[in-house]
């Protein structure tokens, strides 16, 4: 039983990569651009572009196609669920089939793609962020993002500091977890055996002293910072600032054309698009 | 607690086992009887292998290659040919109170016991012959068992093990962090649950004065190997060089013994590693030493 194998979902994979190597404010920033792009869609051709578009990026990364697919596994049963929703109680006039209530439309179905397809679009890049930056930098390009909040007096350094000490202390929290579980298990708590009510109604003692623990360690943790004259008014520095070099620069340029090219495809068709890129070329 | 009666120790039977975590093999032909009865040490460096070898003993590891029998039969695996966790026996964690989890004191005992589904009657009796024995009081039993203090803690946490009545005992590193005192208070009250219930017990330690103060038997653990399989006396007084080779230090009474010895110039006949045997010896070299020196 190891719950730390298990959490699949923006785990860092160390590659030598392009994308690894970007700063990581120009992949949060280019990243929101994306998202911004994909819920301006209404045509296939911007969904093709679009696709286009993460499908570079995810081979950019050089991570394996394998855990991208497995990353999206915990939010399958929310894509067929969209799906199937959409087919079964979508709007509009062309009925291409009718059962009872269900009444699959052209419409519908067509809304429904469109809907899986935007989050497939927008969980993907986002893997591939989190995948290609460690937590730290992340946590690290986010601070300096929203650095200018703190002139508006919003605490930025401690906020910051709150999200790279609750990253940090994720596998610890996991392996305590872990712990518990074991002990119970030795202890002749069956999970294999049970039916499902029981396991999740098993699971909820475990909370406790998981909670307990953990506010037990917050507070040492306070102390231990108290100790180190943290909050003693001066501005804290880091050891390896963020450096914003030439290909930042580049890839800054890259997606902001590749997102005025999705727009282009998506009003004005992909034919358009191409030419206008080839032109540029 | 009642004798186990019926429920005699068993034997617990490895062969040729491998077992690797995370792609880094662990253990390596690993082969050795635990005998019922006895108070097994398993010594060796930090990373040696240890606690995987004893989570493989109680179920917990289910991927390894190897024979493992209990009672001259195969242990137990479930339809997916997975390794069932063994009920006989109790295991003690490290940091034993860094298990604890139910909300009272009460239900942290009886949890094991709820588990298998004894009555309550048979549960409460269980908790008041088991309390005294590990100087826990029945106030307590209501009570969050976040509350007691650190030794406490410890107690409980072995006491929820041990009121399941285990046939074989496994504790990692049971006294791990604690005083001297509190330390050999634990361990004796250990060896007493074994004579009083004619138990095994598996003890891991990289403590050398406990292992030479309390086992019948060693077992010595060097990165994933098993370096042999000893009585104590005999590890401790005449292998030293397989201590050394496993990173591991002589117990403190025989490294005095053995520096009296170079002293005196003449080996001191000890038969025995506990430290009982080895003062009155030793003082007798020393007392006779002192007389020749006075003449």
């Amino acid at each position: 039983m190891n719950g730390r194998s298990r959490l699949t979902i923006g785990k860092y994979i160390d590659r030598d990569s392009a994308l690894h190597g970007l700063d990581p404010r120009i992949k949060l920033l280019g990243l929101l651009a994306l998202m911004i792009v994909f819920l301006l869609l209404r045509s296939w051709t911007g969904y093709a572009a679009s696709s286009a578009a993460v499908a570079g990026i995810l081979l950019l990364s050089r991570i394996p196609l394998r855990s991208y697919l497995r990353g999206l596994l915990p939010v399958l049963p929310i894509l067929i669920f969209t799906l199937l929703y959409h087919l079964a109680l979508g709007r509009g006039e062309q009925v291409v089939a009718e059962y009872g209530f269900v009444r699959i439309t052209r419409e519908g179905a067509w809304e429904g793609t469109a809907i899986v397809w935007r989050i497939l679009l927008m969980i993907l890049p986002a893997s591939a962020l989190t995948a290609s930056t460690r937590p730290l930098t992340l946590a690290r390009g986010l601070e300096r993002l929203l650095s200018p909040l703190s002139k508006l007096r919003v605490p930025i350094p401690q906020f910051s500091l709150m999200i790279v000490i609750a990253i940090r202390f994720i596998p610890t929290i996991l392996g305590e977890l872990d712990r518990i579980l074991v002990a119970r298990r030795a202890r002749g708590f069956d999970y294999a055996g049970r039916n499902p009510v029981k396991r999740l109604t098993g699971f909820i003692p475990v909370l406790v002293p998981l909670l307990a623990t953990t506010v037990q360690r917050a507070d040492n943790l306070t102390l231990a910072i108290e100790a180190r004259a943290y909050g003693d008014g001066r501005g804290r520095t880091v050891y390896r600032p963020l450096r914003f070099g030439k290909k930042d620069a580049a890839a800054a340029i890259w997606i902001a054309g590749i997102a005025a090219l999705i727009l282009l495809a998506d009003r004005s068709g992909t034919v358009h698009a191409l030419a206008v890129f080839l032109r540029l070329q | 607690m009642t004798n186990t009666g019926g429920k005699a120790a068993e034997r617990y039977e490895l062969h040729g086992i491998h077992a690797t975590l995370e792609g880094r093999p662990v253990l390596r032909e690993i082969g050795f009887t635990l005998e019922a009865g006895a108070w097994t040490s398993l010594i060796g460096h930090t990373g040696a292998g240890k606690s995987t070898l004893a989570k493989l003993l109680k179920g917990l590891i289910s991927q390894f290659e190897g024979q493992y029998r209990i009672g001259g039969r195969p242990a137990a695996r479930d339809r997916k040919g997975r390794m069932r966790v063994v009920p006989e026996i109790g295991f003690v964690f490290q940091y034993p109170e860094h298990q604890i989890f139910e909300t009272t004191v009460q239900r942290e005992l009886s949890f094991a016991l709820r588990a298998r589904g004894d009555s309550a009657r048979a549960i409460d009796e269980a908790i008041s012959r088991i309390l005294p024995q590990f100087g826990l009081d029945e106030e307590m039993l209501p009570q969050s068992p976040l509350r007691l203090s650190g030794g406490q803690k410890r107690r409980l946490a072995i006491a929820s093990v041990l009121i399941a009545q285990p046939r074989l005992l496994i504790l990692d590193e049971p006294t791990a962090a604690l005083d001297p005192l509190s330390r050999r208070a634990l361990l004796d009250l250990l060896k007493g649950w074994q004579k009083r219930e004619g138990g095994s017990i598996l003890f891991i330690s990289h403590n050398m004065d406990d292992a030479a103060e309390y086992s019948d038997r060693v077992l010595v653990l060097e990165q994933g190997r098993l370096l042999g399989h000893f009585g104590a006396d005999e590890l401790f007084l005449r292998r030293a060089d397989l201590l050394e080779r496993a990173g591991l230090a002589l117990p403190e009474p025989i490294r005095l013994l053995r520096l009296v010895e170079e002293l005196s110039g003449a080996p001191i006949p000890v038969e025995s590693c506990r430290e009982e045997e080895i003062w009155p010896a030793v003082q007798a070299v020393w007392r006779a030493r002192g007389n020749k020196d006075e003449r």
